[in-house]
């Protein structure tokens, strides 16, 4: 895999938690944000044992087979999960053709998985490059929403707590949402600089992410929190900075963007992980890929949160787990 | 054809004579110079007559006995000053070569090497204002057809012994001089070597344009835009090799290749350098926006009116209804037959006969456009957006090729799926752009791989005292 500066590492990363964070369900409180950033603190504890590795220079290219394809299978339901999240808050987004039952869900999703493939196709430089340039423009949405935010609607909307949550279902919910462990952990040794910094600045940029738009979906948001089913996409049609026309059709862009390069990088990561399991395949790796997505969306949806949760941080210990394996191994050897 | 000549004259006229089948143009002119039997060879038209009869035939003709043709040539190298390019030729390859680049070969009877003297004098378009980069406080000067003549004006303008110009023979049949130039302190080797790799696989039958060379530049993995850019402006090509770039001249062509090419380039012209920082970032902004008006405006227009309407104020709104309830054609086909139109109108007036491409003007502007709307075939909003999208267009000449299959594109996803559609459109456009790539150069840097130090001549126009003093080299942004 090439290598990749940080920016391309953090923007491909935090564009993954803000689409998961756009398409959130259910009420969110200041108890949610603390949640998430007690997950968040959790997960980087869970991460500090591969960045280690790392810094020795062992990643997921130094072990086999078994290792890649616990990685693969993760990666490909991760997807699945992104591609059944997309699908069922499209219908909250207008999308044309997107009513119009199973065809135009299909349509719609066969659209964004041919445009995924074409991305994949041109290469992982080719995403990294762009998700940098996505990201920075995604950055000054999520800025200008929290601004608007901020002095259009009174601090009284943010409520502290809910009623259906407890701290650790939240802080389940909150790990369950970033996922992007799996393709965190295949990442990280392909970024450029020490490891321990990279690992740092990602998880600072997906705390204060989260915070700006827990933030900004509160303020605006809050007062109707128990009935809105999407609240970031309810907060983004509430946040209106013109009095005489609307303006939340432009946070589609934001929504199809970030679906696009979240799946695609799924896409990109699970070809490369299925080429080295398995060459035959190198052809149409992102086709199989893609295809594999779908049918774990339509498959393991369902998945209960705690599963998820405890997924997303399983993943991080794969390679220090199988590194301890092949170390106690060769000492039995000997 | 690389046979050696001979030493018998006859026989070299001979085979000089069959080789280049009888050709009207091929002068052959036998004289006796130093008592031994001669023969001048040149090709009619490419030489300067008046050179050749008072620098070459007078002289040559006025040398006392010699003993042997090579004490002849020796005489001519050491004594006789007929022109400062005096290259030899052994074989009839290399003759013809030289002939044909318009020089005056001298074969001696006993002799097997040629003696040829540069003598060129066909005649060339002069030095005119280049068309399509015009500025306002830069030089007026534009490149020609003539490599020479090209090499002298970046000579003029850097009289530094770091450009280094090599002239190199591409071409099985046109044998096109192409010059590569570099600063040899200031390019990348790898680039340089890379380059070099490239062009010895360049293996076609002749190089009329510059599109001839650039494929074997670049790869090709259906990039929208060309990795390789092109200039008319020897100020530029300048510019851009102080800048570590290299640079091609090719012989027939007015415009120099330069490798690699950076997306912001486009937007970049010697104007910038003329203003004041402020306004020459204003008009940076400004091309940037014109850029994005070009590809999306209509796309744009198409998507709010059809499938998100709220983000029209009441009147905007209630006068853009109007004005399509009135046409008879659906707005989306309104839209595809303006945009065609106009494409066809501008085709016309590249391929018409200069006069006429006036009348084309008249035409297309007061009537068609006049006429269309009148007869409300067209509505006027959505005339006035593919208007402004076009003018926008023409802001960045550079772009013009992608700009309008891109509007096209944009306008076909705009129109079935609105805003949806353009997001999915822009991020496959985006990719594309972003895996855009030469010898490791990426076209979007400075923006992606992003670079601070390259964004003061990209988001913005630092003064001319800080840029000198970074030492930026294209080099920085190698990945």
């Amino acid at each position: 895999m090439n290598r990749l500066s940080r920016g391309q590492f953090l923007s491909l990363l935090l564009i993954n938690d803000a689409f998961s964070l756009i398409c959130i369900r259910g009420s969110i409180s200041l108890k949610t944000a603390a949640a998430f950033l007690l997950g968040t603190l959790i997960q980087l504890v869970f991460a500090l044992p591969l960045v280690r590795l790392c810094g020795r220079g062992i990643g997921a290219d130094s072990f086999g087979a078994p290792v890649k394809s616990v990685l693969l299978i993760y990666i490909i339901v991760r997807g699945g999960l992104l591609f059944g999240t997309l699908w069922e808050t499209s219908s909250a987004v207008y999308i044309p053709y997107e009513s119009r039952g199973i065809t135009g869900k299909l349509l719609i999703a066969a659209l964004i998985a041919a445009v995924c493939i074409y991305i994949a196709f041109l290469g992982y430089k080719a995403l990294a490059r762009s998700a940098l340039i996505t990201a920075a423009a995604g950055a000054v949405c999520i800025a200008v929403m929290l601004i608007i935010a901020l002095l259009g609607h009174p601090l009284s909307s943010i409520t502290l707590s809910h009623s259906n949550g407890t701290f650790l279902s939240e802080t389940a919910r909150g790990l369950a949402l970033s996922g992007e462990t799996g393709c965190f952990t295949l990442m990280i040794s392909c970024v450029r600089g020490r490891p321990l910094r990279n690992t740092v600045a990602y998880f600072t940029g997906k705390l204060v992410l989260s915070l700006a738009v827990i933030t900004a979906s509160l303020l605006a948001a809050g007062g109707i929190m128990e009935i809105s089913d999407f609240p970031v996409l309810t907060a983004a049609r509430l946040i209106q900075p013109f009095s005489s026309q609307r303006t939340d059709a432009l946070f589609l862009i934001v929504f199809s963007c970030f679906a696009v390069f979240a799946l695609s990088l799924h896409t990109v990561l699970g070809g490369e992980l299925l080429y080295s399991i398995l060459p035959v395949f190198k052809k149409y790796r992102h086709l199989t890929i893609s295809v594999l997505m779908t049918a774990a969306a339509v498959t393991v949806y369902r998945i209960p949160v705690m599963f998820t949760a405890a997924a997303s941080l399983l993943i991080l210990l794969v390679i220090p787990t199988a590194h301890i394996f092949r170390k106690s191994s060769c000492r039995t050897q000997r | 054809m690389e046979k050696s000549l001979l030493p018998d004259l006859k026989e070299n006229i001979e085979t000089i004579r069959r080789i280049s089948g009888g050709s009207s143009d091929i002068l052959i002119n036998e004289f006796t110079a130093g008592s031994i039997p001669c023969a001048l060879i040149c090709c009619e038209g490419m030489i300067s007559s008046q050179t050749l009869a008072e620098m070459v035939l007078y002289p040559i003709t006025d040398i006392e006995r010699k003993s042997s043709p090579s004490e002849l040539f020796r005489h001519i190298n050491s004594y006789l000053l007929l022109s400062t390019d005096r290259p030899e030729a052994r074989d009839y390859d290399t003759l013809f070569r030289l002939v044909y680049s318009g020089f005056a070969v001298l074969i001696a009877e006993g002799s097997e090497t040629a003696l040829g003297f540069g003598i060129q004098g066909y005649p060339s378009r002069g030095i005119q204002e280049p068309s399509g980069e015009s500025n306002i406080m830069g030089s007026h000067e534009g490149f020609t057809e003539t490599v020479r003549v090209n090499m002298s004006m970046l000579r003029r303008r850097m009289k530094s012994p770091e450009l280094v110009m090599e002239l190199i023979t591409k071409g099985s049949k046109s044998s096109t001089d192409i010059c590569l130039c570099y600063m040899k302190d200031r390019v990348p080797p790898q680039l340089m070597r890379d380059i070099r790799r490239s062009l010895d696989e360049l293996d076609t039958e002749a190089v009329l344009t510059t599109g001839y060379i650039r494929p074997f530049l670049q790869r090709d993995r259906g990039e929208l835009f060309s990795s390789t850019g092109t200039t008319e402006r020897p100020d530029v090509l300048c510019s851009r090799l102080i800048e570590g770039r290299a640079g091609l001249l090719v012989d027939g062509v007015p415009y120099a290749i330069t490798v690699p090419r950076l997306f912001c380039e486009s937007f970049q012209t010697v104007d910038d350098y003329a203003y004041k920082p402020y306004y020459a970032v204003f008009i940076r902004w400004l091309k940037y926006a014109s850029f994005l008006t070009a590809a999306l405006l209509p796309a744009v227009y198409l998507a709010i009116i059809m499938y998100h309407p709220e983000l029209l104020n009441s009147t905007l709104l209630t006068l853009l209804a109007d004005a399509e309830k009135e046409a008879p054609l659906s707005v989306v086909t309104e839209a595809f037959f303006v945009l065609i139109m106009y494409e066809m109108i501008r085709e016309a007036g590249i391929r018409m006969p200069k006069p006429a491409g006036g009348a084309v003007g008249i035409i297309s502007g007061l009537i068609i456009g006049d006429a269309a709307v009148k007869s409300g075939l067209v509505s006027t909003p959505l005339l006035t957006v593919a208007a402004l999208s076009v003018l926008s267009g023409l802001v960045v000449p550079d772009l013009s090729p992608q700009i309008t299959v891109l509007r096209l594109a944009f306008l076909v996803s705009g129109a079935f799926l609105g805003l949806f559609g353009i997001s999915l459109a822009a991020c496959a456009v985006l990719a594309n752009i972003c895996a855009t790539e030469t010898y490791g150069f990426p076209f979007t840097a400075p923006l992606s791989p992003f670079s601070s130090s390259g964004m003061e001549d990209t988001a913005f126009r630092a003064g001319i005292r800080r840029m000198q003093s970074r030492g930026f080299t294209v080099e920085d942004y190698h990945e």
